[in-house]
């Protein structure tokens, strides 16, 4: 039973949480506490690649929507990407899917970025 | 409704009577009147001819004597022409008929040698005329008047003629042959006469038939049948005066087609006495006419009355009568429409006042009808009737007011009543392992039908049927007594036999009215299949097979409940394999009947296909349906109970596991639930869900039972049916249902914006098939159940 989470930077300032494992009651602790600096200080985008998590329930739904709440607090974005159906049935359960900007695989949410990254050069050289 | 009123059909009959009667009495007048008038016809023309031949009779008479007076004169004197004219002129003036008269000698007999013959007539001065007609007319012997006495030597009357060359009137004449001895012999000395001018005459007859009627008309036929009157003659017939003295009337109107004119004239000439009917031998109009011969001169004389006179009388009186008739008539209806008004009137008041005190009997006012007949006797009676619905109404108020409030009462004991019998979970699984269900449809009456059905703290099923002996208040209390009594005793964990026995015995205390209770109770076994039974009067349930075969279970029938306080009952036993049913049931089944009062029976509980009804849900609705059918419009007797008790199909596989810790312990639960469910060939998928819904449940246990506290424990059975996967949880702490006791997140908010508590038992009841709570003997009991998917 393991749950593995892995941080790393993005375009524009972003962060990336790559989950996977199970997040559930054990290891919602060990998670919460890994995404501790994410929480201090969040990111302007924060990205949850859940293309390994296989299992979540609320006590790991619980510090996914932590995270969310503290991006938004500052006017930030939530992005996922890579969802499986075990967890994606969980998120439409609850009704969590519309807040998000979800996304089905990492091309599309290059797509994405690359598209608000020109709209940010844009604004820059324009102003 | 049509009424056809009573005014109506008075008039119509009293009228019709009256019409009726007045126009068989209008008939007979009538007839009587014509036959009066063909009398009085008759009569009048008769008198009429008989005055007229009288008269003229006599006229003629006067004239033949006068004028053989003369001629015996003439033969005893043989007058010379001075003579003779004075003889003449005394003759004429005598008489104012005669219009001229004459002597005419044969040739030599005045004197020999000499010729004479004289004739006198009244000249158009008034004085007389002489005239020598030897001179004046040398042919004279040659002219009828001369001529026919002269031959027949008789005295004759000559037919009418028109005296052409002298006077130019029409005339006839009488002539009388004078005769002297001649050696022994006789030989004519002269002939005499006397003419009568018609004219004259006619105005005569005239004015005498006008005595006997303005429109007396007379026709005066000749020897020879000529018309000697004018007037009654048609304007054909009477065209040509001359033609009339020349042709004869028979003649006349055969030639004209008048064959009843002709035979009348025929009978005149034959000298017949008669009367007879035709239509216009004058004018186009229906005539009487009396006929009778004038024997003197041979004519017939016939008098004519028309008709349409006589006619005119009568019609003027039958008019007089039918408007008399008429007013008659008028006045009756009138005096009917009056009384009928006067009766139907009062009479169309009391029976609006009848159709009142139907909607109100109070309100209605009945009319004051004073008059003592049958109406003042009605409007009496109604009033009596007003007087007496008003009380019986009044009565009737207090009987349903008391009715309505023991209907009430009786409604709220059935609902207690009722609220005494188990609630059944709708899918059956009141026991794992059988599928139960019952339903009790109460008669209208407070009943005393009973069931019950206790699961066991061991996992078998305590079940019951009864059913009191009588209905009404009573048989609900002692229903009500039967039952707590059974669910203390079932509860206890006492077998069937000695349950029955202590039951029997506190029934039995102070039950002095003597009711009694039929009852069969078992404990089945689910896992064996065992049933463990005893009866105590009731009747014998019914085993249905997997293949839809019936059959009666063959036992003893056992002392009933409630009269003999020493009876005892017996322990039997059967097994129940699985997929059968046993079928409990009361006598309101077997003998529910039809409105021709046939019972259902045991014979078609027993063909029914019990066997073949997927749930007991479903073959407790079709008996009752059946029963329902079969009983149609007939009023339901008795409670109807219906029991099936279904040991389900083996397959079943339970898995237990003990937790014991905090949280930490829950990855243990995981480890076991995942191999668990692999080794079980479950999906992935499902078997992330149960997995989930154990994290969650425990999660909650953990947290709300034990506070989170490391001595947390709780049992975990995973068992598997054929069709499902259930997840049991229990645990001893104190009572908390997650299912409604946790806080509902409020899924409007955005997710991270969410209280945290209540995400994991929303989860759970989002993701199960089926969930529920339950404390049972001091332990929480959640049942997490999913279906397994289909092929």
């Amino acid at each position: 039973m393991s749950f593995s989470v892995h941080q790393d930077s993005v375009r524009n300032g972003g962060q990336r949480l790559a989950l996977s494992g199970r997040l559930d009651s054990t290891t919602a602790p060990q998670f919460e506490q890994s995404v501790g600096n994410v929480l201090g200080s969040p990111p302007a985008i924060l990205v949850f690649d859940m293309a390994g998590l296989e299992y979540i329930s609320s006590a790991g739904l619980r510090i996914i929507f932590k995270l969310q709440k503290a991006v938004k607090g500052i006017s930030g974005e939530v992005m996922m990407v890579n969802l499986q159906p075990p967890v994606r049935k969980v998120f439409e359960i609850i009704d969590a899917l519309p807040s998000l900007s979800v996304f089905s695989s990492v091309a599309e949410l290059d797509d994405y970025l690359d598209h608000m990254q020109a709209k940010e050069i844009e604004k820059h050289s324009g102003g | 409704m049509r009424i056809r009123s009573l005014t109506t059909r008075l008039i119509t009959w009293v009228l019709g009577a009256t019409l009726i009667v007045s126009v068989v009495i209008f008939y007979v007048r009538f007839a009587e009147n014509r036959q009066n008038l063909e009398r009085d016809a008759g009569q009048t023309a008769e008198l009429a001819a008989r005055a007229l031949v009288n008269d003229i009779s006599g006229l003629m008479r006067g004239i033949e004597q006068a004028t053989r007076t003369l001629g015996s004169v003439v033969r005893h004197v043989r007058p010379d022409p001075d003579q003779s004219r004075a003889l003449l002129r005394s003759l004429i003036m005598a008489d104012p008929a005669i219009y001229g008269a004459a002597i005419a000698y044969a040739p030599e007999a005045f004197v020999a040698g000499t010729d004479f013959a004289a004739y006198m007539y009244r000249s158009d001065d008034g004085g007389l005329q002489y005239m020598d007609v030897v001179a004046q007319d040398p042919g004279f012997r040659n002219k009828p008047w001369y001529r026919v006495p002269a031959l027949t030597g008789k005295a004759t009357w000559s037919e009418p003629y028109l005296d052409a060359d002298l006077s130019g009137i029409d005339m006839v004449t009488f002539s009388i042959p004078v005769y002297e001895d001649n050696d022994g012999g006789l030989r004519l000395l002269a002939v005499v006469t006397a003419d009568v001018a018609l004219g004259s005459q006619r105005s005569r007859i005239k004015a005498k038939s006008k005595e006997f009627g303005d429109d007396v008309r007379v026709l005066i036929l000749s020897r020879e049948g000529r018309v000697i009157t004018v007037e009654t003659l048609h304007e054909e017939l009477s065209r040509d005066v001359t033609g009339v003295y020349t042709v004869p009337l028979a003649e006349y109107a055969a030639q004209r087609g008048r064959e009843d004119v002709r035979v009348l004239a025929e009978r005149m000439m034959q000298g017949e006495q008669g009367t007879a009917t035709l239509i216009g031998i004058d004018r186009e109009t229906r005539q009487w006419i009396h006929f009778r011969p004038l024997a003197l001169t041979g004519w017939s004389v016939a008098v004519i009355v028309e008709e349409a006179l006589l006619l005119e009388a009568i019609e003027a009186s039958e008019l007089r009568e039918i408007a008399l008739f008429a007013l008659n008539l008028a006045l009756v209806a009138l005096i009917v429409v009056t009384l009928a008004r006067r009766i139907t009137g009062p009479l169309r008041q009391l029976a609006t006042t009848a159709r009142e005190i139907g909607h109100d009997p109070l309100a209605a006012e009945v009319p004051a009808i004073t008059t003592h007949d049958e109406v003042g006797d009605l409007g009496e009676a109604l009033r009596r009737m007003q007087v007496d619905i008003g009380n019986y109404v009044d009565e009737l108020k207090t009987t349903l007011d008391a009715k309505q409030r023991l209907e009430g009462e009786l409604s709220a004991a059935r609902q207690i009543q009722m609220a005494m019998l188990p609630r059944l979970p709708e899918d059956g699984r009141l026991t794992d392992g059988c599928d139960v269900a019952a339903t009790l449809i109460p008669a209208k009456a407070v009943g005393g039908d009973l069931f019950d059905l206790i699961p066991l703290v061991d996992g078998r099923l305590l079940f019951m049927v009864g059913d009191v002996s009588d209905k009404g208040a009573a048989a609900a209390l002692f229903m009500a007594k039967t039952v707590a009594l059974a669910n203390l005793l079932g509860r206890d964990g006492v077998a069937p036999a000695e349950l029955l026995g202590r039951l029997n015995q506190e029934l039995c205390r102070d039950n002095d009215a003597c009711m009694f209770v039929t009852a069969l109770c078992g404990v089945l076994d689910p896992a064996s299949g065992e049933v463990v039974y005893a009866n105590a009067g009731h009747n014998a349930p019914l085993r249905f097979g997997r293949d839809g075969q019936a059959a009666y279970i063959d036992m003893p029938p056992g002392t009933m409940l409630g009269v003999f306080e020493e009876a005892t009952y017996r322990e039997m036993r059967l097994e129940l394999h699985p997929g059968e049913t046993l079928l409990l049931y009361t006598d309101g089944v077997t003998e529910a009947n039809n409105i021709e009062l046939e019972l259902f029976g045991d014979d078609r509980l027993e063909a029914f296909p019990g066997g073949l009804f997927a749930s007991s849900a479903a073959l407790v609705k079709g008996v009752v349906d059946a029963v329902e059918a079969f009983a149609g419009e007939a009023e339901q007797a008795d409670d109807i109970t219906v029991l099936a008790l279904r040991r389900t199909e083996s397959g079943r596989v339970e898995k237990v596991y003990e937790m014991r810790g905090g949280t930490e312990e829950l990855s243990g639960v995981q480890v076991w639930l995942e191999s668990e469910l692999r080794e079980a060939g479950i999906g992935d998928d499902l078997a992330g869900e149960l997995q989930l819904a154990a994290e969650e449940v425990l999660a909650n246990v953990i947290h709300h039972a034990h506070h989170d506290l490391p001595d947390a424990a709780a049992e975990i059975v995973l068992r598997f049916d054929p069709d499902e996967i259930m997840l049991q949880f229990s645990d001893s702490g104190p009572a908390f249902n997650p299912l409604e006791e946790a806080p509902e997140p409020d899924l409007d908010l955005p997710p991270e914006e969410r209280p945290i508590g209540g995400l994991g038992v929303l989860l759970c009841k989002r993701l199960a098939d089926r969930i529920e709570y339950r404390r049972e003997e001091g332990r929480n009991i959640l049942r997490f159940v999913k279906r397994r998917p289909s092929g």
